[in-house]
């Protein structure tokens, strides 16, 4: 490695101190550094990618097993969720395979249109969404049922990495960058929550905030945010049935069936579990098993040791995905890593405390093990991002926002100089 | 970090990567604890309350599942089966959704189509109700089941069921006896064993699921639930002869009641037991009156048959001597003032033996005085007269015996010969049966053997034996008894079956009316014979109730004892007296291949046939293709030929010898049969 830090923003960079220095803008106008080149094009992350991939063999395992009697019942085929979480994940395979090839940063061109697609798809499940367990969350198309939450996730997250890299120093101010953020952040929970979603809103709100404390906005910006977040939450929960009745149950220790029976799951499994497939509750005791509540299946087939497993890899991908966003070379990377990795660290999280009884329920998917295409597939695509970030590749001519769209605020707006530009070396990269 | 920082350098901003990159560290802390801090919770979930949580998931997922047992088979002593149990069908139905559903009418056209002779009023009322499961009477089979299956109805679904099925259908109702819909045995072999048969119920673990029971960790073994497997004494072949002439009996006297007794006296297995009116167990009995045995659980007056109980108990008390002979008053008695005894062939003296060949009640009467009121009474209990006989049919009669100092003087001159007392069938079949086995009482037996459902024998029937005469007197006895037959002016005469001889006792007993006395024109006649003689293989006992247009014991019974001891003395194989021993097989299909050819019906023959609904049987008869005529005199063969359906040619006189199968000339099937003359038959 030729630069001892390379972490280090090129700005303190002892060699780069000279050369931006004498262009003289205001702190709030810098552009985003582009990385060094010097330190471009490493190994992408092989923990990350085994980490993926044993995520995936897992969930493929055990929602075979944990859906087997349930596919049995309701499509008179044992193999049934086997068979399409199969094919999904050869799909995520390739699906990731390609975006890790990909330089991530085309990603900060289309932010918009993407954010955009996510929202039209919450629009849309409005009005055509299947209703599956009361919950409009759904599309089908083709016999394939697509969650278009699923990608409104992703979608938030790259837009709020693009948002936040472009805005730099801005994102202290109030009006000019934390409203805006947290405006589409606002819209996009909303059309969630307009789903019967409050898992998902939550996980979007908390995403949200921590994108931007990692992006430099004031804590009390997010302390605020916070406070005025509570009562919408607790409105949600009092105003809605069944979330109070789930609330009240949670508070009063005692359990609904499905937490009951969830407990019962893990707790029959011990240490080392009653053997794959062995378990009892798929066998119509524990609803959602092969979806929502998989870890309880992990948990009674394989024990504590499968649960500290599946934990441990959760662990491994957060690691491994806030170290691609510390080592990435750009702000853009940086802060879409964090939010990925968030997202994965936060929904496992969220998922496996309501497994477990630490909070109330929430229909929410553990990544990569719950039974689920369009789950599957874009949790995938996030690893092949996660990959491509830890790549740190060389900037492609067409992820260049700068050229097909000038910042209309910078007033001296001319473009770099040829040979700074790493846009440049990219396009002069020998075939 | 302010500390590193490098002086003169412009302040650092929140977007510095040094801070992010602090903030992101900040970010993967929280994350990680959190999922350290779930980690710790799983651990309590799964290794603190292991147990707790283990045992409540073992309450929900656990439940027995029960193997209802199968009902085990009987089987006669070859092992043919008289009844089994089939796995079958039946269809529960929900009224209440096939109503909601709109269904009801569609399922009733279907049954009605699959099904034509479904009782359709009774179904709709099923489907009335407003009940949310109904068990349908109906049986199906296997294809029935697949068609229905097929319907895919809504709350129509099938259940296994078990069906008792009784393939020879007619042949030895009384003693197989029959199940209620409930599997719960109600008659014969199936009440007097029922625990036996019914077995126990087989419960294995099964993990519930979604309602349903399923057995994970293997199966449970069928061949536990299963009860014991019964093995009649009785002879099938002898059983269908029986059944055959007590049809023929039926048919030409139309008697009240009719029942045929077959015992082995050396072992007192019952080889066959029937009466008439009888039932198909298959079907739903129609009149009560059909599920008596009479030969077992009737008691009637035995009448002459008891003169040779009581010259037996008189011989071995020596109150009168073998070559001894008694004057019989010329048919009439004056007992007492008011009590006259007569004799249907009057007499003046008479030996012994005459006075059983021409079954003088005179004489029998004074024979009962010399051995006086208190020793016939011990000698009649001796004889397991007035007890309840050991055995497993249900309702066994006892009969009436009073006891000898409530005795009328009539009343014990009557008893003498046969009157004044009861007894069932059985139980003078088996008194006879130990005058013919020399002198040894066998208690008459039912049960074979008993296997459990390892197929090990647990059981195995021993014969119980009493002595009751010196075989001196037995055989005394039964020489007398040869004189019946085989005398001029024996009163048994038409028993005789050529070839053998037979030592027997006719009786034709007044039946007593209720209160008053001896009715004048009905009579109880039978005949109870040993054959052959000298080494009396079976007992048998033809008894007839009532019949019309005669009542003599020798017109009405004895020849069906003839033809029955014929057949079942080929069917044995017992050589004619001086002859060579007939081939064993009486009936073999054709084409004939040898003489030794086994007699035994392919298995498919002995296997039931399958669910359904069967044909009601209306004449069983175990019965060949062609049937075999050697060894017959011509009247059992043209019998032989009616029963098979086949004409006969019959060239020469004696006994048949050979027989060839004539090319189709009518509709029946004709073999001519060729009779040559035995040279050393006996003479008489």
């Amino acid at each position: 490695m030729a630069v001892p830090d390379p972490a280090l923003p090129h700005a303190l960079d002892p060699r780069r101190a000279g050369s931006a220095a004498p262009r003289g803008r205001s702190p709030a106008h810098t552009p985003e550094p582009e990385g060094d080149p010097a330190t471009f094009d490493r190994r992408l992350d092989p923990w990350l990618l085994i980490t993926a991939l044993a995520l995936t063999a897992i969930g493929v395992v055990m929602v075979y097993s944990a859906g087997i009697y349930t596919a049995q019942a309701k499509y008179h085929a044992w193999e049934y969720f086997l068979q399409r979480q199969g094919v999904f994940a050869m799909l995520g395979l390739v699906v990731m395979a390609v975006i890790a090839r990909l330089d991530y940063r085309i990603l900060r061109r289309f932010a918009p249109q993407l954010m955009l697609l996510g929202l039209a798809g919450l629009v849309l499940v409005l009005f055509v969404g299947v209703e599956v367990n009361g919950a409009k969350r759904w599309i089908r198309a083709g016999g394939v049922n697509i969650q278009p939450s699923e990608l409104a996730k992703i979608a938030l997250a790259i837009f709020l990495a693009a948002t936040l890299a472009r805005q730099g120093e801005r994102i202290r101010s109030f009006w000019g960058g934390f409203l805006p953020v947290i405006g589409v952040s606002a819209l996009t929970m909303l059309l969630v929550l307009a789903e019967r979603d409050l898992g998902t809103t939550i996980l979007l709100g908390a995403l949200t905030l921590v994108v931007l404390f990692v992006a430099g906005t004031r804590l009390a910006y997010v302390l605020a945010a916070l406070m005025l977040a509570a009562p919408l939450v607790w409105y949600q929960i009092v105003g809605v049935g069944y979330r109070l009745d789930r609330f009240r149950d949670f508070l009063s220790g005692a359990h609904s069936y499905q937490i009951d029976q969830s407990l019962i799951s893990v707790g029959s499994g011990g240490v080392w579990g009653v053997g794959l497939g062995a378990g009892k509750q798929k066998l119509g005791f524990l609803p959602e098993n092969h979806t929502d509540f998989i870890l309880a299946s992990v948990g009674e087939e394989l024990g504590l040791v499968g649960i500290a497993a599946v934990l441990g890899l959760f662990g491994v991908l957060v690691w491994r995905g806030m170290k691609a966003a510390q080592e990435a070379p750009d702000r853009f990377g940086a802060y879409l890593a964090l939010g990925i990795a968030t997202l994965f660290g936060l929904q496992a999280l969220i998922n496996i405390a309501v497994v477990l009884d630490i909070i109330p329920a929430k229909g929410i998917t553990l990544p990569f093990l719950s039974y689920g295409g369009s789950s599957l597939l874009v949790s995938m695509a996030a690893i092949g991002i996660l990959l491509s970030i830890s790549r740190r590749p060389r900037p492609w001519k067409i992820s260049d926002t700068r050229q097909s769209r000038p910042a209309k605020r910078r007033p001296e707006g001319k473009p770099a100089p040829a040979g700074r530009s790493p846009y440049r070396a990219n396009a002069r990269r020998p075939a | 970090m302010n500390s590193r920082r490098i002086p003169g350098l412009p302040q650092p901003m929140a977007t510095d990567r040094r801070s992010v990159n602090r903030r992101i560290t900040v970010v993967m802390g929280a994350l990680l604890l959190g999922l350290a801090f779930v980690a710790v919770k799983a651990r309590r979930v799964a290794v603190v309350e292991h147990d707790a949580h283990a045992e409540r998931g073992n309450r929900q997922q656990l439940r027995a599942f029960r193997l209802a047992a199968r009902r085990g088979d009987i089987r006669d002593r070859n092992g043919m089966v008289l009844a089994t149990s089939d796995r079958v069908h039946q269809i529960a139905i929900n009224p209440r959704q096939l109503r909601a559903q709109g269904r009801d009418e569609e399922l009733l056209g279907l049954l009605v189509q699959l099904i034509p002779d479904v009782d359709q009023a009774q179904l709709r009322a099923e489907l009335d109700k407003d009940k949310a499961y109904r068990l349908l009477k109906m049986i199906l089979d296997d294809e029935q089941a697949a068609i229905v299956e097929s319907w895919k109805l809504p709350g129509v679904t099938l259940e296994p069921a078990t069906q008792r099925v009784y393939p020879r259908g007619l042949l030895a109702a009384h003693v197989v006896g029959r199940v209620n819909n409930q599997g719960e045995g109600t008659l014969g072999i199936e009440l007097g064993l029922d625990e036996r048969l019914r077995g126990r119920d087989a419960q294995s673990p099964a993990t519930f699921a979604l309602g349903k029971k399923l057995l994970l960790d293997g199966g449970l073994d069928p061949g536990v639930a299963r009860g014991d497997d019964l093995t009649l004494t009785l002879d099938s072949a002898i059983q269908a002869l029986v059944e055959d002439e007590l049809n023929a009996i039926v048919e030409r006297w139309n008697p009240v009641g009719a029942s045929v007794v077959v015992l082995d006296p050396k072992t007192g297995e019952l080889l066959a037991l029937a009466s008439r009116p009888t039932f198909d167990p298959n079907h739903a009995i129609e009149k009560v009156s059909q599920t008596t045995s009479l030969a077992v659980q009737a008691a009637y007056e035995p009448g002459s048959t008891m003169k040779a109980i009581t010259v037996a108990a008189a011989l071995e008390e020596g109150v009168i001597r073998e070559n001894e002979t008694l004057f019989c008053e010329k048919g009439r008695w004056q007992y007492t003032p008011r009590h006259v005894i007569r004799d249907t062939h009057p007499a003046e003296w008479l030996d012994i033996t005459a006075i059983l060949a021409e079954s003088s009640n005179i004489c029998s009467a004074k024979i009962g005085d010399r051995l006086g009121k208190a020793d016939l009474h011990q000698w009649v209990r001796r004889f397991h007269f007035g007890e309840r006989p050991r055995l497993e049919l249900p309702g066994a009669a006892p009969g009436l015996l009073a006891k000898h100092q409530r005795w009328s003087d009539i009343q014990a001159a009557n008893i003498a010969f046969g009157q004044g007392m009861s007894a069932s069938p059985l139980q003078v079949a088996a008194a006879f049966g130990a005058l013919a086995n020399g002198g040894e009482y066998v208690h008459p037996a039912i049960i074979k053997k008993i296997h459990d459902n390892r197929g090990e024998l647990i059981h195995e029937h021993t014969p119980q034996r009493e002595r009751l005469v010196r075989t001196a007197t037995a055989r005394a006895v039964m020489r007398m008894l040869e004189s019946v037959v085989h005398s001029r002016h024996g009163t048994g005469s038409n028993a005789a079956v050529p070839g053998y001889r037979v030592a027997g006792k006719t009786s034709t007993a007044q039946k007593a009316t209720l209160g008053k006395g001896y009715t004048e024109n009905q009579f109880f006649a039978s005949f109870i014979g040993a054959i052959p003689a000298a080494d009396p293989r079976v007992v048998i006992l033809v008894s007839v109730d009532s019949p019309e247009g005669g009542h003599f014991g020798n017109e009405v019974a004895a020849p069906s004892f003839a033809r029955l001891g014929e057949q079942i003395m080929l069917h044995l194989g017992v050589p004619r007296d001086g002859a060579a021993p007939p081939p064993k097989p009486m009936v073999v299909r054709a084409p004939r291949a040898s003489a030794s050819e086994p007699a035994a019906p392919p298995p498919e023959l002995l296997e039931p046939e399958l669910p359904g609904r069967r044909p009601r049987v209306s004449a069983p008869i175990v019965r060949g293709d062609l049937p075999d005529f050697t060894g017959l005199g011509i009247a059992g063969a043209r019998d032989l030929a009616e029963r098979a359906g086949v004409e006969i040619e019959a060239i020469g006189s004696g006994v048949a010898a050979r027989q060839e199968l004539l090319p189709r000339a009518g509709a029946r099937p004709t073999v001519r049969v060729h009779f040559e003359p035995l040279s050393q038959r006996p003479a008489t």
